[in-house]
């Protein structure tokens, strides 16, 4: 059932402004649910008509133009909305042809009335028209000015837009260094934490394949580790449906999808699969709710995304 | 996440034996699992576009393929639109992950400016592309049945609070509700828009 409250979501989540778990409502509503996939294409239409017609506040134009024209295949939507309104336009004019008639029948110069206000219009011309034509002169002038500095805004603007680009270029250069590097440090903290299992013994747990192999029968919800106290290493068991990768990225999210730690690690045999066995510090989580992220790589450059593990970590 | 770039096991293709599996997972009738699988391949669409993605086809493209490559690498799946989504949201992760993603979106930024300040030139071609896809839209319409061809035009026609009055009488003289005829109005501007591109590029050719 469509709803004013719907349909303000809807547009909500088409131009950007709905938080991280609306999104993903709404996105597993319309992935799943036909009629509810119809609603959003209809509010799509609207939310374009609108912006054609002018209806939309600014911000809202802003994030139409930010977030939703996205695609070309967006663009050619809008467009081909300002063809639609425009023949709806023109056609629903020449429909309405009889009563435009009568009112141009009316003011025709046979009318007595009309040629009156006609006579006082000339009047009024011959007395008013030079002073329109001095304000005229100033406003144009008036508009060159601002046409010019809109002009060296804009020029400014874009100079300041390629130095933002070339400084976040550098920015994810740095960043991509900077990650390599935690993960290869997250593989070292490996060797040391295996080696220092012997004198503190660690708390293990098997997380099994994650939420992306959940049809082979894994935990679709998060995973309870009851974390007991004095204990400095926590085991975890990522199981593999398939070990084709010569090493694998593990990521450790906290609720603020805060990315917290990182490892690259190899696969191990772990009772009859293979597993990625991770080893972390105790002291990195406290109770709360984590996400870790399992994706392969065989070239430690590209990756692809395995399996997510949510857990909900319990320190007594 | 990552600030790797991703990879889609390029050497992997989709053959047909793997797209039949798939397909089965969907409907034992075979013309059916594809009506299934188009309708999935849709929802997708809008969903990577919703996230921003500029080419939200070849997403897709990788979602499928990829969950085609589970199956037949031996995965039992269950509920093929419920996995094909879990792998939509892995596959849009390495979207964002990747530094070229990055990139687009600053150049995005830059590009909002034109947005704001056209050009003559530019102004000119807008005008000059709008008459062209007009005349297609003409041509277009002309295919629908007549009182189907008034419905556009009488659907978005008015503004504001007339609109919306319009709207309800139009659903009433139909004798369905506002939602059904929203939907109906929709499939038909669907269709208009399908046949306006094709009317252009038939254009292009010429």
């Amino acid at each position: 059932m469509r709803t004013v409250e719907l349909d303000k979501k809807l547009t909500r989540y088409l131009l950007g402004k709905l938080t991280g778990e609306e999104r993903i409502e709404v996105e597993d509503r319309y992935l799943s649910d036909g009629k509810f996939f119809d609603e959003l294409a209809v509010a799509e239409d609207e939310l374009i008509d609108d912006y054609v017609r002018g209806e939309l506040s600014h911000s809202n134009r802003e994030l139409f133009e930010r977030n939703f024209l996205c695609s070309t295949g967006r663009h050619e939507r809008v467009k081909s909305a300002r063809a639609l309104m425009k023949f709806a336009d023109t056609h629903a004019a020449t429909t309405r042809v009889s009563w435009w008639q009568r009112v141009r029948s009316a003011l025709s110069l046979e009318s007595p009335a009309m040629r009156l206000v006609l006579a006082t219009g000339f009047m009024m011309l011959i007395i008013g028209g030079p002073l329109v034509v001095i304000q005229m002169s100033k406003l144009s002038s008036d508009l060159q000015g601002l046409k010019s500095e809109q002009l060296a805004q804009n020029q400014r603007e874009t100079e300041l837009e390629q130095l933002l680009a070339q400084q976040k270029r550098q920015n994810d250069e740095l960043n991509q260094a900077i990650n390599r590097e935690r993960g290869e440090r997250g593989q070292l903290e490996q060797e040391v934490a295996r080696l220092r299992e012997q004198q503190a013994p660690p708390v293990t747990f098997a997380l099994g394949f994650g939420e992306i192999e959940r049809s082979k029968g894994g935990p679709a919800q998060a995973t309870k580790l009851n974390v007991p106290q004095g204990i400095e290493i926590i085991k975890l068991q990522l199981e593999l449906l398939k070990d084709e990768y010569e090493n694998y990225m593990v990521i450790l999210e906290d609720a603020q999808q805060r990315d917290i730690w990182r490892g690259l690690l190899q696969s191990t045999k772990a009772g009859k699969h293979r597993a990625v066995v991770v080893r972390l510090p105790s002291r990195l989580l406290s109770t709360g709710q984590y996400k870790l992220i399992l994706s392969g790589t065989n070239n430690k450059r590209d990756y692809e995304v395995l399996s997510e593990f949510n857990v909900d970590v319990i320190k007594k | 996440m990552m600030g790797d770039q991703p990879v889609y096991k390029k050497d992997w293709v989709l053959t047909g034996p793997a797209l039949e599996k798939l397909l089965a997972c969907l409907d034992a009738d075979l013309n059916e699992a594809g009506r299934k699988l188009l309708d999935i391949r849709r929802r997708l669409q809008k969903f990577f576009e919703c996230n921003r993605c500029p080419d939200p086809d070849e997403l897709v493209d990788v979602t499928i393929e990829r969950g085609a490559r589970r199956i037949d690498e031996g995965v039992e799946v269950r509920e093929l639109p419920s996995y094909l989504t879990q792998i939509a949201r892995f596959v849009l992760k390495e979207h964002w992950a990747s530094p070229e993603k990055k990139m687009e979106e600053i150049e995005d930024e830059g590009s909002g400016l034109l947005l704001v300040s056209p050009t003559l030139d530019e102004t000119q071609n807008e005008k000059e592309e709008l008459e062209e896809r007009l005349e297609c839209l003409e041509k277009c319409s002309g295919k629908l049945p007549l009182a189907e061809r008034q419905r556009v035009i009488d659907y978005y026609y008015e503004q504001g609070r007339a609109k919306i009055d319009k709207r309800k009488r139009m659903a009433d003289e139909l004798t369905i509700t506002l939602g059904n005829l929203r939907v109906r109005m929709h499939r038909t501007r669907e269709r208009l828009e399908e046949c306006i591109l094709d009317c252009l590029s038939e254009k292009k050719r010429i």
